[in-house]
């Protein structure tokens, strides 16, 4: 059975690309355009990955993540953080806290997406 | 209304017939009165024969024309040698003359009359009886002695009581009906209509006459009722008439009070200026060093705020920058060259995100030039005609598109004035764009004149309109009101931005009102009517 992923972003055309590279790969792809919509499909889909948008408006990547991690059901899913920021040691510190089992820097490439996902869930 | 009918029935028929009653009663004790006068009456009828001489003594005689007299039976005798001695009984059998009677006649012929009851006794009824002397001419002549049947004297006072009764009660009965009827139909008729009357003035029917032409109290009251009505009526009318009147001369206080109030408002602001004038005249060191420290804040603020807005600016470019990279990347997938359909699809999405990319940029570069001050104006004459008509030609095909009214209305009279024409229509193309995207239906309104030394532009929507908590932040750089909407509609999140900036630089101001349903963005640019000597360079940090 294919690996579900789960993307959560506000810019339609990630949405689109992420959903597109992971397709071919023969992921089964489920989007959300917001941290609230993402956490209802979370909890229906139960999928093997998150992908995480960090600068969102409203509820941004951080508070989602933060939210995944108090629910005791989602507590060890795995979550990539889609970022245009390279993590200070500080900042890397904080995503370990988080959890965070990996993240991608923007603009990146589709085989280093292709690549760190493979590695998470095969 | 009932109870008004019963009160007057009371107070009419509980007199009457107690002095019916009274009336009556003294009827009755009159007719007992009468029973005994029949004693009197015989007595008298008895002394006006014997002075007549019509009395013989003869026996049948006597008789036969007394008995026709009194229409009674009468049985009389000279007896025990009672020479002048006259019998007389009625109603009865012929007395016994008993020894006491005896006696009593004796006393009777001395002159004194007796008068007793005999109770019922051996045979005979209880009868009243009178023993009287009859005297002619100061001698007593003879002895009459009546005898009266209690019984039949008691039935014929039964009997006229009953008549008396039957009166008293008919009499009463045709009292009261005949008030009922008068009630009915003179007084209470005519206090209905009253009553009818006031209802319809409580309802608040002013015109109401009430028609009663008796002339007694009710009709008083009916004619006074009707002055009142109409007394009302007028001072109604009165009253309607001056609240109008006040409530124009209110309003027309209250639009005065409103001038007066506007400009004591800019009078306070015009002193509130000089002070903050004479203030800066007399500042010293403590004020100079103070304001240093907060210049160094301020300093330290824009460096936070320019932190923040490097990274939303990197966020905000590299996005659309992963976007074309990825897509691109896919397209060398021949997988998806393949399918003509997808490529087009990612082909447009690379175009789309080049010009976010570029506007951005562009944006980017007008934000920091205006910081800087570095931005350059070009003055040129122009008119206010020009800017708009220019606006027009540009917007006027998508406004009608999306089935908008454009509504230009401009004061004549402006004079040319030099201004950076493609600035001014920069901001205003900014505006309309605003206006087009927020607004659904109805109308966009754009309005030029002058005012002071300031050239005023205004653009009225009927759209949406700008939520409550997002219209501090409206002039914040990349700021939208509703991120889900931006998407739908585009832009860059800085327009607005740059407006502030642009307007300032020019020497005016920027600013709106918005509640749903009407969103009115303006600004002003100083009015300046040769170009400027030097090209403002002043740094704006």
């Amino acid at each position: 059975m294919a690996k579900k992923i789960l993307i959560v972003d506000d810019e339609p055309h990630m949405i689109e690309l992420v959903k597109a590279v992971l397709t071919i790969e023969g992921y089964d792809v489920t989007t959300a355009s917001d941290g609230k919509e993402g956490l209802e499909k979370l909890e229906k889909m139960k999928p093997d990955l998150v992908i995480l948008d960090m600068m969102m408006p409203g509820m941004s990547g951080r508070e989602v993540c933060e939210k995944i991690r108090s629910n005791p059901k989602t507590k060890n899913l795995k979550v990539v953080f889609v970022t245009v920021a390279r993590f200070s040691e500080v900042g890397k510190q904080v995503l370990d806290k988080m959890n965070v089992s990996d993240y991608i820097t923007k603009p990146f490439e589709n085989a280093d997406l292709v690549k760190r996902v493979k590695k998470l869930i095969g | 209304m009932g109870s008004l009918k019963y009160k007057i029935l009371n107070l009419t028929i509980i007199p009457l017939t107690i002095v019916l009653i009274i009336v009556g009663g003294l009827a009755i004790y009159n007719k007992i009165d009468a029973e005994r006068g029949l004693f009197l009456h015989r007595l008298n009828a008895y002394r006006v024969l014997l002075e007549s001489g019509d009395l013989t003594f003869e026996t049948s005689t006597d008789k036969v024309k007394l008995e026709a007299l009194f229409n009674e039976k009468v049985e009389f005798s000279k007896i025990l040698g009672y020479n002048q001695l006259l019998l007389y009984s009625s109603e009865d059998t012929v007395p016994l003359i008993t020894e006491q009677d005896k006696m009593d006649i004796d006393e009777a012929f001395r002159g004194i009359e007796t008068t007793k009851k005999i109770e019922a006794k051996e045979g005979r009824k209880a009868t009243f009886v009178i023993i009287s002397p009859l005297v002619v001419n100061g001698r007593v002549v003879a002895v009459l002695h009546q005898g009266l049947s209690k019984e039949k004297s008691n039935q014929r006072i039964l009997e006229y009581s009953i008549f008396i009764g039957i009166l008293i009660f008919v009499g009463i009965g045709i009292c009261f009906i005949s008030s009922l009827i008068l009630l009915d139909s003179v007084i209470l008729k005519n206090i209905y209509k009253l009553k009818l009357g006031t209802i319809e003035i409580q309802k608040g029917i002013l015109d109401t006459k009430i028609d009663i032409k008796t002339k007694d109290e009710i009709g008083d009251l009916a004619q006074t009722f009707n002055n009142m009505t109409s007394d009302l009526k007028r001072s109604h009318e009165e009253i309607k008439m001056h609240s109008e009147k006040l409530e124009t001369e209110v309003k027309l206080r209250t639009s005065e009070l409103d001038e007066e109030v506007k400009e004591l408002e800019n009078t306070k602001l015009a002193i509130l200026n000089i002070l903050e004038d004479t203030d800066d005249a007399n500042k010293d060191l403590t004020k100079i060093k103070r304001m240093l420290n907060e210049k160094i804040v301020q300093m330290e603020d824009i460096n936070k705020k320019k932190d923040e807005f490097i990274s939303i600016t990197a966020h905000e470019l590299k996005t659309p920058l992963t976007s074309i990279k990825g897509f691109a990347e896919l397209l060398k997938n021949p997988k998806i060259s393949a399918n003509k359909k997808q490529s087009m699809e990612y082909f447009n999405i690379i175009i789309e995100d080049t010009r976010r990319l570029s506007e951005l940029i562009t944006d980017m570069l007008d934000i920091t030039r205006l910081d800087l001050g570095t931005m350059k104006f070009f003055y040129e004459k122009t008119t206010a005609n020009e800017l708009i008509t220019e606006l027009k030609n540009l917007n006027e095909l998508v406004v009608k598109q999306k089935g908008l009214k454009l509504i230009i209305d401009m004061k004549k009279n402006i004079p040319e004035f030099y201004t950076d024409k493609l600035r001014v229509t920069q901001i205003l193309s900014n505006f309309v764009n605003n206006s087009i995207k927020y607004t659904e239906k109805g109308s966009i309104t754009i309005e030029a004149f002058k005012d002071k030394e300031f050239i005023h532009f205004r653009n009225t929507d009927t759209g949406v309109g700008i939520p409550k908590d997002a219209q501090p932040k409206i002039f914040q750089r990349f700021f939208q009101a509703d991120s889900s909407y931006t998407r739908k509609v585009g832009g860059t999140g800085l327009g607005l931005s740059i407006c502030k900036g642009i307007a300032e630089t020019l020497g005016g101001k920027i600013w709106f009102k918005s509640r749903p349903g009407e969103t009115v963005f303006e600004f002003t640019i100083k009015f300046l009517s040769n170009p400027p000597a030097v090209q403002e360079k002043d740094a704006k940090i």
